[in-house]
C-alpha cells in the first residue's frame, strides 16, 4: 500500500509537471574533472532534477559523484626501488626468490594502467540556481550557483620515508636504502559552493544537449575542483 | 447479423486494433534512464551506503528487443579489519596517517597541513578504497510489455574501469635504521597494493518499469562480472531505482 502510494505520488508529481507546461526537467552530466592542487584528474557523473521558478530561472536538486586520482609524489618508475608498495610494475618488491606465496605479474588484471594511489572521492547532494539568458536561438547559455553537502573520502601519499636499512622478521630480509610510503586517509562531511556556466542546444521540443563548466570550492578544507561535462536534458 | 451490426463490429475491431497497436508498437524509440541506488560486493555484501549513480541509453529495435548502453559508477570504502585490531601490541603503524593515528614520522606541521576534516570527521579508518565503473553494451529483451508495465532482461558485454587498493600485506616487528643513524625497532608496516586497470566482463540486468505516457519509474537489479584474473570472476551487484524518459 505504501509503495502504491509512493508510486502514485511520484506520477502525480510528474503529471503536475506536465500540466504546468514544461516546467520540469531532468538532466545527466558526464565528463572529465580536475583537481589542480593535487594534479589529479578523473570524472564527474551528475543527475539533476530541475524546476522552473520564474521566466528565466530554474532551481535544481542535484547529486553527483566526483572522482579524482593522481600519482602524487610516487616516482614514475619504481621498479628498481626498494619501496614498500606494490603495483603491476612492482609486484615483488622484496623477499626470497621462488616463494610460491609471492605475488606475480599475473596477479594483476590484464589491461593494466599505472598506479595512481592518491584518490579523492566526493558524493555531492545539493541545490543549484541557474539563470537562463534570453535568446531566440536554439542554443542558450545559463549561469548559476549551487550549494552542496559533500561526503568526502580520500587517500593521499604524503611522504616517502627513506631508511638506510629495513629489517623484516617475516620473511627474514634486510633491505638497504628502502623507502616507506606514508599515506593519509580521511573520510569526512564537507560542503561546497559551485558556480556553473552551461550551454544547451535544443535538439527537439523537449530534449536538449549541451556542456557545462563548474567549479567546486570547499571553503572548510580549502579545495577547488573543476568539472567539464557533456549534458543532456529532457523537459516534461 | 445485419449489415449495420457487421460494419459496427468491423469498425470496433479496427479501432481497437489501432489503439492497441499504439501500445504494442511504441512511437518512442529512444529511452534515456537516470538511476541511483546501491552497489554490493559478491554475495550481496554491502560495503557502503554511498549512492551509486548510473545513466543509460536504449534504442528500441522492436516491441520486445532493444540495444542498450549503460554506465554505472560504484564507489565504496571500508576499514581494514587487521589494521584496526591493534596489531603488534598496539604499536603505531608507520606508514599510515589518519585523524586518529599520526605515526611517529609525520611532524605536527605536516599533520596540520594534511588533516582537513571539513564539517565533520566521519571515520578515520577507511583505508580500503574501491572504484568500479562498468560500461556495457548489450541487448534487452522484454518478455512482458504492456501499456503500464514492462519487464526486461538485459545481457551485455562490459569493460570495467577499476581503481582500488583492496589488498595489503603486513609486517610486524620490523626494524628501521633511519638516515641519521637512529634505529626504530618493533615497527609495524603494511604494504599497500594498487590496482588500476580495465577489465572485460559481462553483465545481466533485470528491469521492471511502471510506465506513464513517455516516462517511467523503474527498478533494476544488475550483476556485473569482472574477469579480473584469468581464473577468477569477481561480480558486483546493483539495486537501483531509475527514471526513464522516452522520445
Amino acid at each position: 500500500m505504501k509503495n502504491k502510494s509512493l508510486v502514485s505520488l511520484f506520477f502525480l508529481f510528474l503529471l503536475y509537471g506536465s500540466a504546468t507546461a514544461q516546467n520540469n526537467g531532468i538532466s545527466a552530466f558526464l565528463g572529465p574533472a580536475f583537481y589542480p592542487a593535487e594534479k589529479a584528474n578523473g570524472y564527474q557523473l551528475a543527475l539533476a532534477y530541475q524546476r522552473k521558478i520564474h521566466q528565466n530561472g530554474t532551481i535544481s536538486l542535484e547529486t553527483s559523484q566526483l572522482y579524482h586520482s593522481s600519482r602524487g609524489i610516487l616516482p614514475k618508475d619504481i621498479s628498481n626501488m626498494s619501496i614498500i608498495f606494490r603495483d603491476y610494475t612492482h609486484f615483488e618488491p622484496f623477499g626470497p626468490d621462488n616463494n610460491p606465496f609471492l605475488w606475480k605479474e599475473e596477479s594483476f588484471p590484464a589491461l593494466r594502467l599505472q598506479a595512481r594511489p592518491n584518490r579523492f572521492f566526493h558524493l555531492n547532494i545539493g541545490l543549484k540556481y541557474l539563470y537562463h539568458f534570453e535568446s531566440k536561438r536554439k542554443g542558450k547559455w545559463a549561469g548559476g550557483l549551487g550549494v552542496f553537502l559533500s561526503y568526502s573520502d580520500e587517500m593521499k601519499l604524503i611522504k616517502l620515508l627513506r631508511t638506510e636499512k629495513l629489517t623484516l622478521t617475516v620473511p627474514p630480509t634486510d633491505i638497504q636504502e628502502a623507502y616507506i610510503p606514508i599515506f593519509y586517509f580521511g573520510t569526512y562531511l564537507d560542503y561546497a559552493l559551485s558556480p556553473e556556466v552551461t550551454y544547451h542546444y535544443q535538439l527537439r521540443r523537449q530534449f536538449s544537449i549541451g556542456f557545462s563548466g563548474r567549479f567546486y570550492f570547499f571553503p572548510t578544507s580549502n579545495k577547488t575542483m573543476l568539472a567539464l561535462t557533456a549534458s543532456c536534458k529532457k523537459v516534461f | 447479423m445485419t449489415t449495420k451490426k457487421t460494419l459496427g463490429l468491423v469498425l470496433f475491431l479496427a479501432l481497437s486494433n489501432i489503439l492497441s497497436a499504439q501500445h504494442l508498437s511504441p512511437i518512442e524509440k529512444n529511452v534515456f534512464r537516470l538511476s541511483a541506488g546501491l552497489g554490493y560486493e559478491e554475495g550481496f555484501v554491502v560495503l557502503t551506503k554511498i549512492l551509486s549513480l548510473g545513466i543509460s541509453y536504449e534504442r528500441l529495435l522492436s516491441k520486445r528487443f532493444s540495444i542498450a548502453t549503460h554506465l554505472f559508477s560504484y564507489y565504496r570504502n571500508r576499514p581494514d579489519s587487521y589494521l584496526n585490531s591493534s596489531p603488534n601490541g598496539g604499536a603505531p603503524i608507520i606508514d599510515l596517517v589518519t585523524a586518529g593515528n599520526s605515526g611517529p614520522f609525520v611532524s605536527k606541521e605536516e599533520i596540520e597541513s594534511i588533516i582537513n576534516t571539513g564539517l565533520q570527521n566521519l571515520s578515520p579508518n577507511n583505508t580500503i578504497k574501491m572504484l568500479s565503473v562498468p560500461i556495457d553494451v548489450g541487448i534487452t529483451f522484454y518478455p512482458i510489455s504492456s501499456r503500464k508495465h514492462r519487464v526486461g532482461i538485459n545481457l551485455a558485454a562490459s569493460m570495467t574501469y577499476e581503481s582500488s587498493n583492496w589488498s595489503r600485506d603486513y609486517f610486524e616487528g620490523t626494524t628501521l635504521t633511519l638516515e641519521n643513524g637512529e634505529v626504530y625497532e618493533n615497527a609495524f608496516l603494511s604494504l599497500n597494493t594498487e590496482f588500476r586497470n580495465w577489465t572485460p566482463g559481462t553483465s545481466v540486468k533485470l528491469l521492471y518499469e511502471f510506465q506513464q505516457d513517455n516516462y517511467a519509474l523503474g527498478f533494476r537489479l544488475g550483476n556485473y562480472n569482472r574477469f579480473l584474473f584469468s581464473t577468477a570472476n569477481y561480480p558486483i551487484w546493483e539495486t537501483s531505482l531509475y527514471l526513464a524518459f522516452k522520445w
